[in-house]
């Protein structure tokens, strides 16, 4: 089997992705078919917080759990020291990919739903470091689709783009911040017509 | 805002420049500026009370824009009996927000037209829809509607029974509160629990609203006219809220033939942003949009010309100010310039802002009808100290 992309998963993507289901299988099954997943311990005890019927169990999470030795010395080296315990699981995600590169020589997907630590390090992180390349729960369900077409329809990738964008906002208050229902509307439909574009694209490489 | 201000001395009744649109009786709602959008409109209710045409309208535009302002001026009953020429029976203004909880959106819309309808109105109308065509002509039309005999059952129960304790059961029946066991008793055995099912009844009691008789003369019909406000909300709805909700939507437009306009409202940043309300709504829902309203933001002239037109409707009778009082004509040009985002709330806004400085600073104090107290250099300087606080 050839070498599977390496997808460093944060817990606020598999919580947006949580209600998505293909073939009647909750779709972090199709994440962790089409790539070799890891995740810190830190996410992997987030998930457990939030587990339900449709999260992964613990017995499907235990072997993807990527320990880092003295993580919080390379977590202070790499991002600086953080008072706080917020982010944490996207920061020790970070020293994942960073050991992960080190050790393996191996890009990674960094799988993060979280925008305010993306806007906070995760995102300056990979402009410094380039090893690999950030992507949210929309970028997934696209490379999903591109890869599972043939499971995984239009319509139900469809539907996989607006569950996912609805719940990346359901913090949000779109009473009091408009602005901020029109950029997610300008994002959802940016995915929508990219994903027409990839079904046509693919239509003509069927034949 | 603006609450210090003694608007008599400006000789005005009351503040023009409200930043949001007040829920009070429509007619007391002005309209200031913005010929085009408002000739738009007429021309749209122009033909809705003059036919029996179905319409669809899209309004877009950015966030205080004049959508909502524009769905309160238009739902004044009086103000569109005037642009009605037919011998149309009547006119009926729905105005509803889009639910911002996706999981009983459709229970929410359902229920706040049926409030907005008023249950006892839609019991009257029911009733002499019944009265006008028999019950069994009307009992068939409403089971075309609904596909559902129980339903229009319940919808032709509504113009027949006369057992008051029965007719409060089918009030609470159409209110989604009734038990089984009532449901029993006035002999309807389908509840109202689906999506699919609310919008069927809602098709059949705006059809008994509208008239129910099958000859499409404009004497024998009501026109139904349905605001949904903040459509860009759908945008928070997961796939399952949104498929019922939408088609929802779709049935009722289709199981309603003519004499209904429905108009959707969608606040986007840019008129280029159009085609993303395509992916919102899906292509079903947007093929079934017959026109498009766009309010887009005002030049120069055109906010000078709304603040004026404002300030005009707003004038106390008795005084004799020239028309931009109390602004010079060169201050509420640099007023207008200063804005940013030309929007009527914007305007509205920074008006607001100004008029509250200058009663605080005592402009107001001496007024002098010959020389309106707001002058460039005033508006400048206030112009340089917003522009700094709202870059803080």
């Amino acid at each position: 089997m050839a070498i599977r992309p390496l997808c460093i998963v944060d817990t606020s993507a598999l919580m947006n992705l949580r209600e998505i289901e293909c073939n009647n299988e909750p779709i972090y099954r199709l994440l962790w078919k089409e790539f070799e997943v890891r995740f810190s311990s830190d996410v992997n005890g987030e998930i457990a917080r939030h587990r339900t019927q449709v999260m992964p169990q613990a017995e499907e999470c235990i072997n993807k759990v990527h320990y880092v030795k003295r993580i919080d010395i390379l977590e202070e080296r790499l991002i600086g020291l953080s008072s706080s315990s917020r982010h944490i699981g996207e920061r020790h995600n970070l020293c994942v990919a960073f050991d992960l590169f080190e050790k393996q020589l191996r890009h990674s997907v960094f799988l993060t739903d979280d925008v305010a630590a993306r806007r906070g390090f995760i995102d300056e992180f990979f402009r410094i470091f380039n090893i690999g390349r950030v992507w949210s729960s929309l970028d997934l369900i696209l490379y999903l689709f591109l890869r599972q077409h043939r499971v995984f329809s239009l319509s139900a990738a469809e539907n996989a783009l607006r569950d996912v964008n609805a719940h990346i906002t359901r913090n949000q208050n779109p009473q009091t911040r408009p602005e901020k229902t029109a950029e997610r509307l300008a994002i959802f439909a940016d995915y929508t017509k990219r994903m027409h574009k990839l079904n046509e694209v693919l239509a003509k490489l069927r034949g | 805002m603006a609450k210090s201000i003694e608007w008599r001395s400006v000789g005005l009744r009351l503040n023009p420049f409200p930043e949001l649109t007040p829920q009070t009786d429509p007619g007391q709602i002005v309209w200031a500026g913005m010929p085009k959008i408002k000739t738009q409109f007429e021309d749209v209710f122009y033909e809705a009370l003059n036919s029996r045409k179905k319409q669809v309208v899209l309004n877009y535009g950015p966030y205080g824009g004049g959508k909502t302002h524009a769905a309160m001026y238009f739902s004044d009953t009086a103000r569109l009996q005037k642009l009605m020429s037919s011998d149309l029976r009547g006119v009926h203004s729905i105005y509803i927000t889009t639910p911002k909880e996706g999981s009983t959106a459709d229970t929410a819309l359902y229920l706040d037209i049926i409030d907005s309808l008023g249950i006892s109105k839609i019991i009257e109308k029911t009733r002499a829809e019944v009265n006008a065509i028999g019950e069994k002509p009307a009992s068939e039309a409403l089971r075309r509607i609904t596909k559902s005999e129980e339903f229009s059952k319940a919808v032709v129960l509504l113009g027949t029974e006369t057992d008051a304790d029965k007719l409060e059961v089918l009030k609470r029946y159409i209110q989604l509160d009734s038990t089984k066991t009532e449901r029993r008793r006035i002999g309807i055995n389908r509840e109202i629990s689906t999506t699919q099912d609310k919008f069927k009844v809602l098709g059949a009691i705006l059809s008994c609203f509208i008239g129910l008789k099958k000859e499409q003369r404009l004497r024998d019909h009501d026109r139904v006219i349905l605001w949904i406000d903040e459509m860009e909300d759908l945008i928070y709805f997961t796939a399952k809220q949104y498929r019922p909700f939408t088609q929802g939507i779709r049935d009722l437009l289709d199981s309603v033939s003519s004499f209904i306009t429905i108009f959707m409202n969608v606040t986007l940043a840019s008129p280029e942003a159009v085609e993303n309300i395509k992916v919102l709504f899906g292509t079903a829902l947007w093929e079934r949009i017959s026109q498009h309203i766009y309010f887009d933001e005002l030049s120069a002239a055109e906010g000078i010309r709304y603040i004026k037109d404002l300030l005009k409707q707003y004038r106390r009778s008795s005084s004799n100010f020239a028309d931009s009082y109390p602004f010079q004509e060169k201050g509420l040009e640099l007023l207008v310039q200063s804005v940013e985002k030309r929007t009527p709330r914007e305007i509205n806004r920074r008006c607001n802002m100004v008029l509250e400085r200058a009663a605080q600073d005592g402009l107001f104090t001496h007024i002098d009808g010959e020389k309106p107290p707001i002058d460039s250099h005033y508006v400048k300087g206030m112009a340089k100290e917003i522009g700094e606080s709202e870059s803080e």
